[in-house]
């Protein structure tokens, strides 16, 4: 029988609420069968239900837990991952709790050698970077999701069994009440890096595992520094390695650092020599103030992957899927990514809309995203926990010269987790003779359009068309493709961007008067983008067609 | 101050193949391969008035 801890776990800034476990119908004999049932509601597993269900498919999501994260883990969301809580609809609470922030400084022998700015345009809503901690993350989307009829939440619910088939699988669930079965449609394997329905089908993950090993330490402490992430190379107290320094929300700070090679994790989290660290760490950025520990680890960086994320009727996201360094904040946004790609194919094929093979393309497009990031984070992390005296050399040399020269500083800023653009997706349709704008397999483009109004606050549910109206509103062939996006098989929200009011149109109307879309797209009267759910652009046409559409639409769903 | 000359992809892939070179030599040939290497360079380079700037520049901050 599954006892999942009923105590709230401890922490000195956030308060754990343990839910119940509700005993489901299927106890006592209800022989019900739900079209997805997502497994593990950590960040990705609960932005995946939020996704399905906000398409209208149904789901059961199940949690082994009672309560939210132990510990603050992930602590920094991307813009884009801002962006898909915000196409989510539950940013708010996020921007009222979590520190933006932009820039970063790095430190070696005392001196500030590099300052990391993250690229940031006037027309985005977000700022590069949010810090915030996972129980927060967790607790917001849980909120979002207790009023979303279409998700059932259960929680001290463990998968302990999955047998697939060709039209579903049945999974074994562990309560406190006792087993039971679960038929479904479909799985969603969001159960974290220690993936218990990975091993239960037997997958192996690709990469490697670095040697070395981090303490990640949050304490409360009153230090009076900027929201910037600060990174010491090769401090006294610590030869040769180095510590990372984040701010997070409630006062307390993110302390990260490499643990001497050799040292164990117990040896490391040994109350006094902690105690001792924080401290030299504290007087090492110049504030040797009084602390309290709310929660510490011990992590090592891998880079590995699953080589397929769908297997038979199971999909897999997130840790689930991959494990990656966190340097360049890689876990949680990584997998917020996944879910965005994962979640409208599934919607669409559990309720059959779309055939079955629309996986394929989320498997092909995650995985080599999963890819890129692995061969980017592995420079990062080569250069943070160099795995050989070959490499330790190179980090040394480039340290030394970075207190006085400039050409290889570079090299200190690891690439951040950015939105992928999938420029090879077989969803992608042809790409209509643009000079610049967005590329298909990108991510929309925002566009700041007034104080507290950007062009993703205008985006709709479903497919997305964005059409180009010309001063004399929509002529004839773009009338035509605006009712073909009225009348598709599938939900197309649609935007008329117009230089001039629009008065009693069935449409969402943005007004440009300057024209300032249009030029961040490149587009002319009469031009339309096409946008996936996961707001990536599929199509473009300088002249859009109804044909161009439906054809568009049909290759977007997997059957082109 | 050295120009800045390679782009950082090149610096990246560059950084990882010494580095891996520089582990494929035993330890006690490695000095005697960056002397090798840093001729070869030189060499390449064709210009003694660079490698005397490329030599100032990392002699400093060594310990
Ligand atoms: C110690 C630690 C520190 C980290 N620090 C950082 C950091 O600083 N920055 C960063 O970006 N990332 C960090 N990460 C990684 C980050 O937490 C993950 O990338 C992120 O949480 C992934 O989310 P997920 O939803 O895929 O998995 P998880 O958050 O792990 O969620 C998985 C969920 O599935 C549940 N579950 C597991 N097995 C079952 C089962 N059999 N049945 C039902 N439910 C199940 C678990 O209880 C859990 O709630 C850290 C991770 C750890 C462990």
């Amino acid at each position: 029988m599954h006892q999942p801890a009923t105590q709230p776990r401890p922490s000195i800034f956030y308060r754990y609420r343990v839910h119940p476990f509700r005993r489901p119908p299927e106890m006592d004999g209800a022989a019900t069968e739900v079209p997805v049932t997502v497994v593990g509601a950590g960040p990705i597993g609960l932005l995946t239900a939020l996704t399905l269900a906000r398409l209208g498919c149904r789901c059961v999501l199940l949690e082994s837990e009672l309560q939210v994260s132990q510990g603050s883990r992930a602590i920094v969301l991307t813009r884009r991952s801002q962006e898909i809580l915000h196409t989510a609809g539950v940013i708010a609470p996020f921007l009222a709790k979590g520190l933006p922030w932009t820039h970063g400084r790095s430190f070696y022998r005392g001196r500030e050698v590099y300052r990391m700015e993250m690229p940031h345009d006037p027309d985005d809503r977000f700022l590069p970077g949010l810090n915030i901690q996972q129980q927060y993350i967790e607790e917001y989307l849980v909120a979002a999701i207790a009023a979303e009829p279409l998700i059932d939440l259960r929680w001290g619910s463990k998968v302990v069994g999955l047998a697939q088939d060709a039209a579903g699988a049945t999974l074994r669930v562990d309560t406190p009440e006792g087993e039971y079965e679960l038929r479904t449609g479909w799985v969603v394997a969001a159960d974290g890096g220690r993936s218990a329905i990975r091993r239960l089908l037997g997958l192996r993950m690709e990469g490697r595992a670095y040697a070395g090993s981090f303490v990640i330490a949050d304490i409360r402490a009153d230090l009076g520094l900027p929201t910037e992430r600060l990174c010491f190379f090769d401090p006294d107290w610590n030869p040769g390695n180095n510590v990372l320094v984040h701010r997070e929300p409630d006062g307390i700070w993110r302390l990260d650092f490499r643990l001497p090679d050799g040292e164990t994790a117990e040896a490391a989290l040994e109350p006094r020599r902690l105690a001792e660290r924080i401290d030299a760490i504290l007087a090492m950025v110049g504030r040797p103030v009084p602390w309290e520990m709310d929660w510490a680890a011990v992590y090592s960086a891998s880079t590995l992957t699953l080589p397929d994320y769908v297997v038979g009727r199971t999909c897999f996201v997130g840790d689930a899927a991959h494990l990656l360094p966190i340097f360049g904040v890689r876990g949680a946004n990584t997998g917020f990514q996944d879910a965005d790609a994962l979640a409208w194919r599934l919607a669409l094929v559990a309720r059959g809309l779309a055939p079955s093979s629309l996986l394929r393309s989320y498997s092909g497009e995650r995985v080599g995203a999963a890819r890129e990031i692995c061969e980017e984070a592995g420079r990062s992390t080569r250069f943070m926990t160099p795995p050989s005296e070959g490499f330790r050399l190179m980090r040394d040399a480039v340290l030394s010269f970075t207190l006085s020269e400039a050409f290889c500083k570079d090299l200190l800023h690891w690439r951040t987790s950015r939105p992928h653009t999938y420029a090879d997706s077989p969803l992608n349709s042809e790409d209509g003779g643009f000079e610049g704008g967005v590329t298909p397999g990108a991510p929309l483009k925002d566009v700041r359009l007034g104080e507290d109004e950007h062009l993703y606050d205008h985006l709709g549910r479903g497919f997305q068309l964005i059409a180009f109206a010309g001063p004399q509103g929509p002529d004839a062939a773009l009338e035509a493709v605006l009712r073909a996006a009225a009348e598709a098989r599938l939900p197309v929200a649609r935007l008329l961007v117009s230089p001039r009011p629009l008065p009693g149109r069935a449409e969402r109307v943005v007004l440009d008067p300057e024209g300032r879309i249009a030029a961040r797209y490149a587009a002319g009267p009469g031009a339309a983008y096409l946008a996936r759910p996961d707001t990536h652009v599929c199509a473009r046409w300088r002249r859009a067609t109804p044909e161009g559409l439906h054809a568009a639409l049909a290759r977007a769903c997997g059957e082109g | 101050m050295l120009p800045k000359i390679l782009t950082n992809a090149q610096l990246e892939e560059v950084y990882d193949r010494i580095a891996e070179a520089l582990d494929a030599v035993p330890a006690e040939r490695r000095q005697l391969f960056l002397a090798k290497l840093a001729l070869a360079l030189a060499n390449l380079l064709g210009d003694p008035a660079k490698v005397a700037q490329a030599l100032e520049a990392a002699a400093r901050d060594l310990d």
